[in-house]
């Protein structure tokens, strides 16, 4: 067993865990009484606090265990969601992420600020635990058929003083050389096995499989040991057996969990737990109790319920049937969820790296077949290739689907942030979230996550009012922050839009010339003055607070975002908010390119820029050609010519022959803007594999990559966007430095 | 290994009497399985003799408790004859002994 394999599978859990304890925390702040929500946030934590006693995380386990208390209670309706208690168990959920994580990094001990949190959280938990309204409490918790069986301890925890095991083996162990019996035969060495049940799950012995192992065990052990000790019996196994063990004394609500967490229904194993004397007949009566008031039965009914009869056989009749047929259809569903996760597999993100690395060489290689193939005219071979390039092309899309990823998770982020800030500032802020299920690649999606961040933050800080200055402009005193995906040829678009100030011209401009980024009297306009928002060094908080303002400036984000061949837009209306958009490409390694020629040299326009092809006719640019543009149906489009730009025609080239090349044009769109491209020849769709340009070109605008050709030719990727920008910066193509290409090769 | 069907067997009464000769590991098991799944089907009541059995693991207890059904429709009895320390360890372990109707000398 590889310790770290597990380690690992530790961390990556409990990041897990603790992110859907985050989402629904937040999401209770809004449905205080959602027993769903309270439920699942209670199975969390007690899952990492399982979890990490298995590593012997003893810390973790501790502190897990109390806010795992809390929440039991909060669970059994005994304490409320109301005041801090959300804020408390937020922090407690921050304090435990950082106790798993001193606990991964190996730390013998905690340093003294993490030990000063902790107690004070602990403390706070603890009063939670004790101000128990007493008149009230009793009356909701304690079922009609029992005794009241809360001790005088301040938790409810259970008569028995022995470990208790569930065990449910996989059905490959005894395959893979292991017996149940050497566990128990162990067991028995580590203490005295007080009882002992065998359950066994065989399917008809027409189905049956002898080597499959079908049996599980329910196990109380009197033992000195602790719990890392007992758990490391299981180690070998643990990853394909289910293995529950509770301490001696374990709250009773702990025992309700474990009951519902096996795959057994659970009036049969509470029966087996009450016949094995791991519970008593009245701790047994509570759990029912409990199921009974969660399942939507009136506190009445608890009344109807027969008393577990006394003796120790496992007596079908003896719980009331609806509560049967209740706990099967809760381990129905529990099964169903289990099934849906099993068909989910996890896949390390190098592995995928390497996949669709490979899928480009195969793209590159596929397509210089396809080109031999076509040189060597044999129809069969062409047909052949022609189908193999089909299904390579889908090959190369599935494993690019591999890597997406939905937005959403990293949009749920800033729930989190939203709360944080709208409680310093004592802003009201709703942030809506919608387009969450927008897939992007997941390279782009990590690092899609700090330039967001930061617009958030910035939004949230500058963008938006106190109260009393919305209240004297008429709006609502509830902002509204809005972060929106969707997709949008080839790209990702994401959108953050707040419903504040937007974005103040005249404080823009004053810090401008502060910070000496304009000259006075310059004139800009409205676009431009927003992007001087993005100049290095620039910021307009009046005083830096610790929301933005960090030192850290929108420069940082536009550069970020550029580095993944992505753009920002702001639209601002004064007064009535900002909207910022950021648009990205969906993938970084390959895209459907559409291959033209310019002179000798082959580039690759991205084909969802693509939006139709014409014959470039001198007669209809004839009139325009002093401003680049031509008539196209009656619109007018701006052109450039490619071998102008990048200076891949030689003066004279043209002129030399005694007809003129026929030219096309490209119209491309990006961002709702059109433009055309002007090449000699359109050589049709090419599928392109990226391969980066060196830092050396970092500075060349207009191309955003390279590609190799199946002939082993190198064709640049044309960058559309950067393209046009720098067209339209200077106004006029010829005005720019061109690249010159031939340069750059060689 | 050896599963031989024994004096005492007849449809009539669903006896069946199985003499096992051989461990019950999981190395037999598959190869036990098939023969006994046909007397499973045609007999309700069995009375294995295990004096032969020399060991004995999981996938054998396994076996045994095949053999034990009350549940889903079936009524199928098993009686365990002469079985040998090593098996009644394995039994104690799992606590099976309660569930299995051990007994010393087959029945008359």
């Amino acid at each position: 067993m590889n310790l770290d394999a597990g380690l690992q599978a530790f961390s990556e859990e409990s990041r897990e865990l603790l992110q859907s304890m985050e989402d629904t925390l937040l999401q209770l702040e809004a449905k205080p009484d959602d027993d769903d929500l309270i439920n699942g946030l209670f199975r969390a934590v007690h899952t990492v606090k399982g979890s990490a006693g298995l590593f012997g995380f003893d810390r973790v386990v501790e502190f897990a265990h109390l806010a795992e208390s809390v929440m039991g209670r909060v669970r059994d309706h005994q304490v409320a969601v109301a005041n801090d208690l959300p804020s408390l168990l937020l922090e407690s959920r921050d304090h435990l992420g950082l106790l798993i994580e001193q606990a991964l990094d190996g730390k013998p001990d905690p340093d003294e600020d993490s030990i000063r949190t902790g107690k004070a959280l602990s403390a706070r938990l603890q009063r939670h635990l004790s101000d128990r309204p007493a008149g009230e409490a009793q009356s909701r918790s304690i079922p009609a058929p029992t005794a009241p069986v809360l001790p005088a301890r301040r938790e409810a925890g259970v008569e028995n003083r022995c470990w208790h095991i569930s065990l449910r083996f996989g059905t490959e162990v005894l395959r893979n050389g292991m017996d149940p019996l050497s566990f128990i035969r162990y067991l028995n060495t580590a203490g005295e096995i007080v009882n002992l049940t065998t359950l066994e799950a065989m399917p008809d012995p027409a189905e049956m499989d002898a080597e499959s192992c079908y049996l599980g065990f329910e196990i109380d052990l009197n033992s000195a040991a602790d719990k890392e000790a007992i758990a490391s019996v299981f180690e070998f196994v643990q990853d394909d057996c289910l293995i529950h063990i509770l301490p001696p004394n374990s709250p009773i609500a702990s025992y309700g969990e474990l009951i519902e967490a096996l795959p057994e229904e659970n009036a049969r194993i509470g029966e087996i737990l009450r016949a094995g004397g791991a519970l008593t007949e009245s701790e047994f009566g509570t759990i029912l109790a409990g199921w009974e008031k969660r399942l939507g039965g009136a506190g009445g009914e608890a009344e109807s319920m027969p008393e577990p009869s006394g003796d120790a056989g496992i007596r079908p009749g003896v719980v009331e049937p609806s509560i049967v047929n209740a706990g099967a259809d809760k381990y129905k569903k529990v099964k169903e969820h289990k099934e849906e996760e099993n068909q989910v597999v996890r896949v390390s993100a190098a592995k995928l790296e390497d996949l669709v690395n490979l899928v480009g060489e195969l793209v590159i290689s596929g397509a210089n077949t396809n080109l031999l193939a076509r040189r060597s005219g044999g129809r069969r071979l062409a047909d052949a290739t022609e189908t193999l390039a089909g299904l390579v092309e889908n090959i190369r899309d599935t494993a690019l689907s591999l890597r997406m990823v939905e937005i959403g998770t990293t949009f749920n982020r800033f729930r989190r942030v939203v709360r944080e800030v709208s409680r310093e500032l004592g802003k009201e802020i709703d942030l809506v979230i919608s387009g969450g299920d927008t897939g992007l690649d997941k390279t782009v999606a990590d690092k899609i996550g700090d330039p967001l961040m930061h617009l958030v933050r910035n939004a949230l800080d500058h963008g938006i009012e106190t109260p009393a200055e919305r209240e004297s402009a008429g709006k609502p005193l509830t902002e509204t922050l809005h972060l929106n995906a969707y997709h949008d040829s080839g790209s990702i678009v994401i959108e953050i839009c707040d419903d504040g100030r937007g974005l103040v011209r005249e404080k823009i401009l004053a810090k401008a010339l502060e910070k000496q980024l304009i000259k006075e009297n310059q004139s800009l306009t409205d676009s431009e003055i927003q992007r001087l928002i993005f100049e290095p060094g620039f910021s307009t908080a009046e005083q830096a607070t610790n929301l933005s303002g960090r030192g850290v400036g929108m420069d940082v984000v536009l550069r970020n975002i550029a580095a993944l061949r992505g753009r920002i837009d702001v639209e601002s209306t004064p007064g009535e908010g900002a909207k910022i958009s950021i648009r990205l490409p969906l993938t970084l390694a390959i895209i459907d390119g559409f291959l033209v020629q310019v002179g000798k040299s082959s580039y690759v326009i991205p084909l969802d820029l693509v939006d139709e092809c014409v014959e470039f006719s001198e007669v209809a640019s004839e009139s325009y050609q002093d401003s680049q543009h031509i008539n196209l149906r009656g619109e007018i489009l701006p052109y450039i010519r490619l071998g102008e730009v990048f200076k891949c025609h030689t003066p004279g080239a043209r002129d030399s022959q005694s007809q003129k090349v026929r030219e096309n044009i490209v119209v491309t769109r990006y961002a709702g803007q059109k433009a055309g491209l002007v090449v000699d020849e359109l050589l049709g769709e090419h599928q392109t594999v990226i391969k980066p340009l060196g830092t050396i070109f970092k500075n060349v605008k207009g191309l955003s990559g390279a590609t190799i050709l199946g002939s082993g030719e190198v064709a640049m990727i044309v960058d559309v966007p950067g393209l046009v920008s720098r067209v339209s910066e200077s106004g006029c193509p010829q005005r720019t430095n061109p690249v010159n290409l031939e340069e750059v090769r060689h | 290994m050896k599963i031989t069907k024994q004096k005492g067997t007849s449809k009539s009464t669903g006896l069946c009497r199985l003499q096992i000769e051989g461990d019950m590991t999981i190395y037999q098991a598959a190869e036990m399985m098939e023969k006994f799944v046909p007397c499973w089907n045609d007999y309700r009541e069995f009375e294995l003799n295990l004096s032969g059995v020399g060991e004995m693991d999981s996938a054998g207890v396994q076996l045994l408790l095949m053999f034990d059904r009350k549940s889903e429709g079936y009524d199928k009895k098993v009686r365990l004859l002469e079985i040998r320390e090593a098996v009644s360890e394995v039994l104690n372990l799992y606590r099976l002994g309660q569930r299995f109707d051990i007994q010393t000398s087959p029945r008359q």
